[in-house]
């Protein structure tokens, strides 16, 4: 017995250091965090440079601008940080760019851009007829490309001193407006950096960081060959999280917060220095009907799901949005009010699934789980009032592009289309929503192929209409976005925030 | 001592190959692939294909495996697919986010479990004690995200005391804003980790006071808390260091959530990002390390209260 006590003493103290070790640790950190809360409560540095944090809610996967596809890219990157020869302002009109004049020869065969003097790199080198050329062509032939397709009538690209020459095997009415976009961005030919993780372009704002799942950083040009950026710096902060990103301007780390959540805009109402802004979008928001697989073969059952719905209610319950009647929206050409198609009648919905034999139809819906649950809530109840039993399926992003974008296996699928100009989805069978009407393939490709923008939209109009008719889809709505924009910034778009965030004329005042 | 060592050792080394394993082939079933993300939803098959074929997607399984196992072994954890930046390199970065807010979230864990344990079970035949042993029981139930929320609405909107999501652009150049904008995220992992240490740290002690040694020290002359401090705390602190390295495998789920709710740029947030874009390199060697993490933690945990233990370690040594 002496000998375990005379073991234990040492053993005892041993554990007990362990434990003020312990303790020394726990009130070492706790010390820490008060200092920390305190030494931020006393900083409320003010920089002498102005700066604009600015929420959004998609990030891109990388930076590439020639392969990388989504919106994201484009919406941050392009006008900004890239230019293309040619741009657009909010109501859609088409201006030039690095361009500094375009015209198109009468039979619509010749494209001459004559480019800017003096256009400069953020790198620091001047921009050369010959970077144009090389852009251009990469993009028409790397099939990898993003705006590959964009530029299959272009025939030949050439510089003619300080022009560069497009010709094209046919006319094309969406070219000049596909060159403000991705097929008309200009890179820099002898350039070495990543373009998957840096930009060197020659807009008014250079890139100065990334920081993958957080934010892009832009800094002012100051060799920018127009009017320079009216701030110093610009951040986009990311936010995977909607109600995060309210937060963000209600504690004032954010100056504007674009796509503001329709069911969060009353936290921000009672918020103030803000304002909010409705703005247009292009994003329809799309039922899609496999037309290719049963039932939706039978026209009738398309119509009888058309007007099953009542768009009003499901704006109502989303919160923010206009009725969208085919699948054209406001602003781009070709639109038409067609909301009278197929208008809302739960009781002819279920006399024409009588006649076509499926009085109890069960039907599943494929959505990508980040549309939240509110679109889908409100279908299922408006289809069970007339028979159709609605089961959702909420899948990742990536297994809606390999299960219902690649392999057509759904019957029903709801997507947010957010691209302008997207109609030859309709005129192409083997996209997803298996559509397949030669008239109206034929009606886009004389749209196409027109050498007047008139004449291309009426094409346009009369396509849409039969699409329509044809019941090819549910066009539920196109969303409205909200921006909440600090009163001392000036200059914010907030019109297609989700497609273009042209930040030229942003400025702050005090 | 030296043969539990390396038993221990090689069941971790064991344990991290099947995991390595079992993470490969599980991300192969996942639908979907990288090539499909960066094409996106108006790309032709044939140009998916081309995107696939210049990533290298095509090869073989076994072939995938060994090039990824062979970097890691290489201290190597090889380069997303999507952005061609190191994995290593960017998990350091995202660590100095989430490596704080783990450590932060265990102090907070002991420091409202330790001790609220410690006192529920002196006190566990009264009102006080059951009421609290109650909370806990009902707090270790709570879904993480709605006990942020909670927190958020209380702290950071009706009292405005603590900042309620992000963290500064500048990172830690700005030390007391970036302590300050985990302390919430932490207090909620810290909360649902605390409220099950409770209940650990209850029943132990509750066992420490019917044991012989608290008993004969208590009818030497001290009272029944004193003896309990003196002579059951060194018991106690023993079972608290092991329940905290099990502890870890919440807390790494846990910064997995409230990075996406308190939007911290961490290698939670990473992670749920890459796993949406399927980027399966960069997937599976985070996933490696987050289980290494875990795995080693129980590792040191097991050495550790040998260390410590004079009662096992004598029966090792005897």
């Amino acid at each position: 017995m002496t000998a375990v006590d005379s073991t234990q003493e040492p053993r005892r103290r041993r554990t007990g250091l362990i434990v003020t070790i312990i303790v020394v640790v726990v009130v070492l950190i706790a010390g820490g965090v008060t200092w920390g809360v305190l030494a931020a409560n006393g900083s409320g540095s003010s920089s002498d440079d102005t700066s604009v944090a600015v929420g959004l809610r998609l990030e891109p996967t990388n930076l590439d601008i020639v392969e990388t596809s989504g919106i994201a890219l484009d919406q941050v990157l392009i006008d900004n940080v890239y230019e293309a020869l040619l741009s657009r302002d909010d109501t859609g009109t088409i201006t030039d760019a690095i361009a500094s004049s375009h015209k198109v020869s009468k039979d619509g065969l010749t494209y001459t851009f004559t480019i800017r003097d003096g256009v400069k790199f953020h790198d620091g080198k001047t921009l050369k007829p010959s970077d144009v050329v090389w852009s251009l062509e990469r993009i028409k032939d790397d099939d990898k490309a993003n705006a590959h397709l964009e530029l299959a009538a272009v025939d030949t690209i050439k510089a003619d001193g300080q022009d560069v020459v497009l010709t094209l095997s046919e006319p094309s009415s969406t070219l000049l407006w596909s060159l403000t976009g991705r097929a008309g961005v200009v890179l820099e030919k002898a350039a070495t950096n990543d373009i998957q993780t840096t930009a060197n372009g020659t807009g008014p704002y250079r890139l100065t960081s990334w920081k993958q799942g957080d934010s892009i950083t832009l800094s002012r040009f100051d060799d920018y060959w127009g009017d320079k950026a009216g701030v110093a710096k610009v951040v986009f902060q990311y936010f995977t999280d909607s109600s995060a990103e309210v937060n963000a301007v209600l504690s004032g780390d954010l100056q504007v917060a674009t796509g503001v959540d329709p069911t969060l805009i009353d936290q921000l109402k009672s918020a103030k220095g803000y304002d909010l802004v409705k703005g247009k979008t292009t994003d329809k928001f799309t039922l899609a009907f496999n037309n290719a697989k049963a039932p939706f073969t039978d026209i009738r059952v398309r119509q009888a799901i058309r007007q099953a719905i009542d768009p009003k209610a499901l704006i109502a319950s989303f919160g923010a949005g206009v009725p969208l009647g085919g699948p054209i929206p406001e602003g781009d050409p070709g639109y038409e009010d067609l909301t009278d198609i197929d208008s809302y009648n739960p009781e002819n919905a279920k006399k024409l699934l009588a006649e076509a034999g499926v009085p109890n139809l069960a039907l599943t819906v494929t959505i990508a789980s980040f549309y939240g649950t509110t679109i889908t809530d409100v279908l299922t109840s408006e289809l069970k009032d007339v028979g159709i039993t609605l089961t959702v399926k909420p899948v990742e992003f990536a297994t809606w592009l390999s299960d219902v974008y690649t392999a057509h296996d759904y019957d029903l699928s709801i997507v947010d289309h957010a691209e302008s100009r997207d109609f030859g989805s309709w005129a192409n069978p083997k996209y997803y929503f298996g559509y397949d009407n030669p008239q109206v393939q034929k009606l886009y490709q004389e749209s196409q192929t027109a050498t007047s923008e008139s004449e291309a939209a009426d094409k346009l109009k009369a396509a849409a209409k039969i699409v329509s008719e044809d019941a090819a889809a549910e066009w539920l709505f196109t969303s409205t976005s909200t921006t909440a924009v600090d009163d001392t910034v000036k200059g914010f778009p907030t019109d297609f925030t989700s497609a273009r965030l042209n930040l030229k004329k942003l400025a702050v005042t005090e | 001592m030296i043969r539990f060592v390396l038993t221990r050792l090689l069941l971790l080394v064991v344990g991290l190959a099947l995991a390595s394993i079992l993470i490969f082939l599980t991300l192969r079933v996942l639908p979907g692939d990288v090539a499909q993300v960066i094409g996106g939803a108006q790309a032709s098959p044939e140009r998916v294909a081309a995107i696939r074929d210049d990533l290298g997607l095509d090869q073989p399984l076994p072939v995938q495996y060994a090039d990824w196992i062979g970097g890691v072994l290489h201290l190597d954890l090889g380069s997303s697919l999507i952005t061609g930046t190191s994995v290593g390199s960017e998990l350091s970065q995202k660590a100095q986010v989430t490596a704080p807010l783990g450590a932060l979230s265990l102090l907070f864990a002991v420091l409202i479990g330790a001790p609220l344990g410690f006192v529920t079970a002196v006190r566990h035949a009264r009102a006080s004690g059951m009421i609290v042993s109650g909370l806990a029981q009902t707090l270790a139930a709570v879904p993480i995200v709605w006990a942020g929320l909670l927190l958020i609405i209380l702290f950071g909107v009706v009292l405005g005391w603590l900042p309620t999501q992000g963290f500064p652009r500048d990172g830690w150049d700005e030390p007391g804003r970036a302590l300050r904008s985990l302390i919430l995220p932490a207090l909620t992992i810290g909360i649902i980790e605390g409220a099950v240490l409770l209940r650990f740290v209850r029943s132990a002690v509750l066992d420490a006071l019917g044991e012989d040694y608290v008993r004969t020290a208590a009818s030497k002359g001290l009272t029944r808390t004193e003896a309990l401090v003196r002579h059951g705390l060194p018991n106690v602190a023993l079972s608290i260091i092991s329940i905290l390295g099990i502890q870890i495998a919440g807390v790494v789920v846990g910064t997995v959530v409230i990075e996406q709710l308190f939007n911290l740029p961490g290698i939670g947030r990473m992670l749920v990002t890459d796993v949406g874009n399927r980027d399966l390199p960069k997937v599976q060697s985070e996933l490696l390390l987050l289980t290494g993490v875990v795995l080693i933690v129980g590792f040191v945990v097991d050495l550790l209260h040998r260390l410590i233990d004079p009662r096992q370690r004598e029966r090792a040594d005897g």
